[in-house]
């Protein structure tokens, strides 16, 4: 359990990473619909990951509405296979 | 959030999202009719100077109305779907991905060609619909499956139901013509059955994303 990645093994932040494993980029609506997340606990969650240098946040604007948008990094791509990985593993030994 | 985490699903929720609100299904739709009309207005054009110009034309308008349905989903998906239920942008498809895609419309495409071919130079010209039907059929089961979209077995059993009854009742290849314009329609009601239950379902949200 103690190689597991403790940012990425957190449910909510799993889902996360799940979800934008399937895009190029999602806004905070669409993550908050699909992970049934508050928004504080998106905003944390997400604020966590970006830390971690797993995703980049970027704040923008469509037409005068604010929009966040998040994008997995390279480095958030390479964690999230590298865990799953580790998981597959682990449940194979068991 | 579900306590039940499945990573693998949540994967794929953004390949879902593409059809949530029953825009592709209503472009597919609109298009098919084009297709078909178009096709009906061709044969029933006299042979001649017109008809040759038309024929020429025809790919192109194939080729035009294909790409310009893909802008128009585009385009209306920006104004009201990712207002109401988020702004997603898809991964662009993978080289492997691309081939695959291409081989299957192309392998399609040859089946069909192959079929209208034979039915024309073998006089079973009243099978096109029902076998084009078939085909139009699995090709949809297929993406309802992989989608996990179940109307899309609606529109698969539309397919099977006016290639066999358009096919048996109108001459020649006007059955295959009228059977894409009758599927092109059902096609468009499911779509639009869909977006107007989105949009009554997902109110416009003008709060930040």
């Amino acid at each position: 359990m103690n190689e597991l990645d403790r940012v990425i093994h957190e449910p909510a932040r799993l889902m996360l990473v799940a979800l934008l494993t399937g895009v190029t980029k999602a806004d905070f609506r669409w993550l908050q619909q699909e992970s049934s997340l508050t928004k504080g606990n998106l905003s944390s969650h997400l604020a966590r990951l970006e830390e971690a240098g797993y995703v980049e946040i970027e704040k923008t604007f469509r037409g005068k509405i604010p929009l966040t948008v998040v994008q997995l990094t390279d480095g958030g791509k390479k964690a999230f296979a590298g865990y799953k990985k580790r998981m597959k593993g682990l449940l194979a030994g068991s | 959030m579900s306590a039940n985490l499945n990573v693998l699903e949540a994967e794929r929720r953004a390949q879902r999202y593409w059809s949530v609100d029953g825009l592709p299904e209503l472009m597919m739709g609109l298009l098919w009719i084009v297709w078909g009309a178009a096709w009906l207005v061709g044969q029933g054009l006299p042979r001649g100077s017109v008809s040759n110009i038309y024929w020429t034309l025809a790919p192109l308008l194939l080729v035009f109305t294909g790409l310009a349905a893909v802008w128009a989903t585009k385009k209306l998906k920006a104004r009201i779907t990712f207002p109401r239920t988020g702004y997603v942008e898809w991964k662009p498809p993978s080289r492997l991905q691309q081939i695959g895609g291409g081989g299957s419309a192309a392998l399609i495409a040859g089946v069909l060609v192959v079929l209208l071919t034979k039915s024309r130079t073998e006089g079973w010209e009243h099978l096109a619909a029902p076998m084009i039907g078939a085909v139009i059929a699995v090709g949809l089961a297929i993406a309802a499956v992989v989608q996990r979209a179940p109307h899309l077995l609606i529109v698969a059993g539309a397919s099977v139901v006016f290639g066999f009854a358009l096919g048996s009742t109108v001459q020649g290849s006007d059955g295959l013509n009228w059977m894409l314009v009758a599927l092109g329609a059902t096609t468009s009601i499911v779509g639009g059955v869909r977006l107007w239950r989105f949009v009554r379902t997902h109110p416009f949200a003008d709060t930040p994303a």
